[in-house]
C-alpha cells in the first residue's frame, strides 16, 4: 500500500516538476506497457500454483459473470445518484462513469462523439477511479470482501489493478479479475455510445 | 487486451515448468517490481498532463465525486451479490 501510493505519488511529482523531460513520451509509453508486461508475466507464475484461485472460478460456474454485471450497475447507480444532486445530466453521468476506469478510450470516445469537454471530463473522472482503486483496494478487500475488490477496479482488474489484486488476495482473485476486466473493456465502447447518443 | 492475455497464459505455462516455490518466488517478484514502475511512469504521465492540470481546478472536484459514486456502487451491489451467490453455495 505504502510502496504503491509512493511509487504513483514520486511519478507524479517527477510529471509535474519537469524532471522527466516531456520530449521523452515515446520512451515512457514504452516503459508503461514493458512494466505492464513483467506485472502480468509475473502474476501468470505466481497464478501457475494456486490451486485454489481456479477452483473458486470452477465452483461459480456460469455465475462468474454475476460480478462484472453487478459493478456495471453498481457503477452506474452511483453515476445516477450524482446526477440527482448535481447540475449534470443523467446522460452526462451514466456516459462517463461507464469508462469504468479506462480514462483513455472514454475520453477519446466522447471527444470523437461530439463533446470535447465532456471527454476531457471523463478521462479526469476515470483517471481518479484507477487511482482511487489502486490506493483503496486492499481496505476494501478487508472490509468488503474479493468481489467488491475487483468490481472496484473495473476495467482496470485485468491490467493496472491486477498486481495489487494478485498481492492481497494472495492471487485468489486474478482470474475473477482477468474475467471481469475483460468484459467491462468490451462493453465500455457499447455503453459510452449507448448513453452519449440515445439517452 | 489481448496480448496482455497472451502474456499472463506465458507466464503461467513459464510458471508450470519450473518448482512452485520458485514460480512463486520470481512471480512475486516480478509482478512488484512491473508493478511500481508501472506506477511510477502512469504518475509522471499525469503530472506531465498539461490540459488535465490546468481543467483540474474547474472540475476535479465533479470528477471526485463521480469517481468515487460510481466506485461506491461497484463495491456496494458486487458485495450484495457476492453474500447471495455464497449464501446459494452453502447446503
Amino acid at each position: 500500500m505504502i510502496g504503491i501510493v509512493l511509487s504513483l505519488g514520486t511519478g507524479v511529482l517527477f510529471g509535474f516538476s519537469g524532471l522527466f523531460p516531456s520530449a521523452f513520451g515515446g520512451f515512457l509509453e514504452r516503459w508503461i506497457d514493458i512494466s505492464l508486461y513483467v506485472l502480468v508475466f509475473g502474476v501468470g507464475m505466481e497464478l501457475a500454483w494456486e490451486s485454489k484461485a481456479f477452483e473458486e472460478l470452477r465452483s461459480l460456474g456460469f455465475r462468474v459473470f454475476l460480478l462484472p454485471l453487478a459493478a456495471m450497475v453498481g457503477s452506474l447507480l452511483g453515476a445516477a445518484f450524482v446526477a440527482l444532486c448535481s447540475p449534470m445530466t443523467l446522460r452526462e453521468c451514466l456516459a462517463v462513469a461507464s469508462g469504468f476506469g479506462w480514462y483513455s478510450l472514454s475520453g477519446v470516445l466522447l471527444a470523437r462523439l461530439g463533446n470535447p469537454s465532456l471527454g476531457l471530463f471523463a478521462f479526469a473522472t476515470n483517471v481518479f477511479r484507477e487511482i482511487l482503486a489502486l490506493v483503496s483496494l486492499e481496505w476494501v478487500y478487508r472490509a468488503f470482501g474479493g468481489w467488491a475488490a475487483v468490481a472496484l477496479g473495473g476495467a482496470t482488474s485485468m491490467d493496472t489493478t491486477l498486481g495489487v489484486l494478485s498481492r492481497v488476495s494472495g492471487g485468489k482473485l486474478v482470474p475473477l479479475g482477468v474475467v471481469s476486466g475483460v468484459l467491462h473493456s468490451l462493453c465500455v465502447p457499447f455503453w459510452v455510445t449507448l448513453f452519449f447518443q440515445f439517452l | 487486451m489481448w496480448l496482455l492475455l497472451v502474456v499472463l497464459a506465458l507466464g503461467f505455462l513459464v510458471g508450470k515448468l519450473v518448482r512452485s516455490d520458485l514460480a512463486k518466488g520470481v512471480g512475486k517478484v516480478l509482478s512488484t517490481v512491473g508493478l511500481l514502475f508501472l506506477l511510477f511512469a502512469m504518475g509522471v504521465r499525469l503530472g506531465q498532463e498539461e490540459f488535465l492540470r490546468m481543467k483540474l481546478t474547474f472540475f476535479g472536484l465533479s470528477a471526485l465525486f463521480l469517481a468515487f459514486a460510481a466506485g461506491a456502487g461497484a463495491v456496494v451491489v458486487a458485495g450484495l451479490v457476492e453474500r447471495m451467490v455464497s449464501r446459494r453455495k452453502r447446503p
